[in-house]
């Protein structure tokens, strides 16, 4: 535990050094779903509002903004890169998987950093929209925060399973565009995922992991759950939680098995 | 000029034999793009399931726009973006001048020295959504809005080409430039709709200050709605201004360079 803070504390001090790329990198953030956004007021103006509310499209967005912040993992590539060249050598001589620990550090230093960089931006956002978030419960706010841990753990041991896919793969970029793909379809991370009815199964959308990373956490935080969805929902993400622990302690112990580098 | 012709035929002989030597790879690029093509493609259907217009802009005109996005985009990667992205590293590991010493005008070769050929399947299928929604629009299409639309697909392209030159201009004050450009990016991503969606300053800067209007919007009113000889004029004068200011950006970048070899 010891060495897991003191990991944290030096990805911290390092990314410290990075502050300019941070504060470009999260306003661009911001980008993408206010853009969403900005297409589906238009849709809702011309078709009258009915399933598409100003009001909902405006927490909605600013919901995503938010879960993305928190929910975000990249480092399949990264640590596939790694992997393939060796780099993690040294780290398989210490006694606990140093590897998974430092892509939770990485993850989270660079997560600290981008949060707090990010509030002046978010504060501003809010205000533009009208503060669409203002009705909000203390319970909705409390409620909020399981499934959006959720969702980081289950897209963070997705990111990875992707990069430890470089055992055996050579193009872990490849497989995590498909990977963002499917997610930005099925996730609600573009759009709401009412407006998928009909056009993608409902059943596939309950079942498949991406919908407990985003859209779970952003109804839960707007508050249009009722408690028997809300735990549903909860159990799902405990139930995708452990099949990407699983997965990843299989293809770990697989991996290392046929597993040979440079160097040592 | 002719020899300026003879040299591009080289050139993109040369990168589709780099390029095929790794097919693998060469193929699954081409899927990564055709995936990222038809996510859009998909987003759109999404849009239009909800409504018939979208900002004044019905289901066919959206599509258009769409093609001309993608046929920009496809033509800034074919064409520029191995090459933009690699003047940092030039400068930083000071080996510009090895490339600025050829005996060919310095923005040809710093911007044309290599081209990435897996945009070539997807800038067909821009061109052909674009052909296939503008016959579905049965407007008529006279030869002026065609030449016109030409012309702008080409000027934003220009537009496009101009602000990476002087974003990868920095790199002779600054190294960390990775997150300009996916700043930058996340924006021009908004080029796939109509800049019409937004209002007020929003839709002046998305316009002209961060130009995605002019870049992407702008060439397909040209094709669906038409625009005056005075407007055509006007956004051709805008292209050759800002093209005017990276150029002077970049030149006065090279006096701060310094060379790690000569």
């Amino acid at each position: 535990m010891r060495a897991i803070l003191r990991l944290l504390t030096t990805e911290l001090m390092r990314f410290s050094s990075y502050r300019a790329d941070i504060i470009i990198f999260t306003c661009g953030q911001f980008v993408f779903p206010l853009i969403m956004m900005s297409v589906f007021l238009q849709v809702s103006a011309g078709i009258g509002q009915g399933l598409l509310t100003m009001v909902y499209l405006k927490q909605y967005y600013f919901a995503v903004i938010l879960v993305n912040m928190f929910s975000g993992a990249w480092h399949g590539p990264f640590l596939g890169s790694d992997i393939r060249q060796g780099k993690i050598l040294p780290y398989l001589m210490r006694p606990l998987d140093v590897t998974f620990w430092l892509m939770v550090v990485n993850n989270l230093g660079e997560k600290a950093w981008k949060i707090t960089i990010a509030i002046p931006g978010l504060i501003l956002i809010y205000h533009v929209l009208g503060q669409p978030l203002a009705q909000m419960t203390w319970l909705q706010i409390i409620s909020f925060i399981p499934p959006v841990v959720g969702g980081t753990v289950i897209s963070f041991l997705v990111q990875h399973c992707l990069a430890l896919s470089a055992f055996w793969v050579s193009e872990v970029g490849a497989l995590k565009n498909y990977n963002d793909t499917v997610s930005y379809i099925v996730s609600g991370k573009l759009y709401p995922l009412e407006l998928l009815a009909g056009i993608v199964p409902l059943p596939l959308l309950n079942l498949l992991h991406y919908k407990y990373i985003y859209y779970f956490p952003i109804q839960a935080l707007i508050g249009r759950l009722a408690l028997d969805e809300y735990l549903q929902g909860l159990g799902m993400q405990l139930a995708w939680m452990s099949i990407f622990y699983l997965l990843y302690r299989t293809l770990w112990a697989r991996g290392l098995r046929t597993y040979s580098g440079f160097g040592i | 000029m002719k020899r300026y012709l003879r040299l591009l035929l080289h050139i993109l002989r040369f990168s589709f034999v780099v390029r095929l030597e790794y097919r693998t790879d060469f193929i699954l690029n081409i899927v990564r793009s055709l995936v990222g093509f038809l996510l859009n493609l998909f987003t759109l259907e999404v849009i239009f399931a909800q409504t018939r217009l979208l900002a004044g802009w019905n289901r066919e005109e959206a599509l258009v726009l769409y093609g001309v996005f993608v046929c920009i985009n496809e033509l800034w990667y074919f064409l520029f973006f191995l090459n933009i992205m690699q003047i940092p590293d030039l400068i930083r590991l000071g080996e510009l001048d090895k490339v600025l010493l050829m005996p060919v005008s310095r923005l040809f070769i710093i911007s044309l020295r290599n081209f990435l050929i897996f945009s070539v399947p997807n800038l067909v299928f821009g061109i052909l959504i674009i052909v296939y929604n503008l016959q579905k629009l049965d407007q008529g299409l006279s030869l002026l809005q065609a030449f016109s639309a030409v012309l702008l697909i080409a000027n934003g392209l220009l537009v496009l080409y101009s602000l990476m030159l002087s974003i990868a201009s920095l790199a002779f004050w600054t190294t960390q430039l990775h997150a300009f450009w996916e700043a930058y990016s996340m924006f021009t991503d908004a080029g796939k709709y109509p800049v019409t969606i937004f209002d007020g300053v929003s839709r002046f800067v998305l316009t002209f200050i961060l130009p995605i209007g002019v870049i992407f919007t702008f060439p397909a009113q040209a094709l669906v709605h038409g625009l005056t000889i005075v407007q055509v004029l006007g956004i051709l004068f805008f292209g050759q201004a800002i093209f005017f200011l990276a150029r002077k950006i970049f030149v006065f970048g090279l006096k701060h360079y310094d060379s790690a070899s000569t």
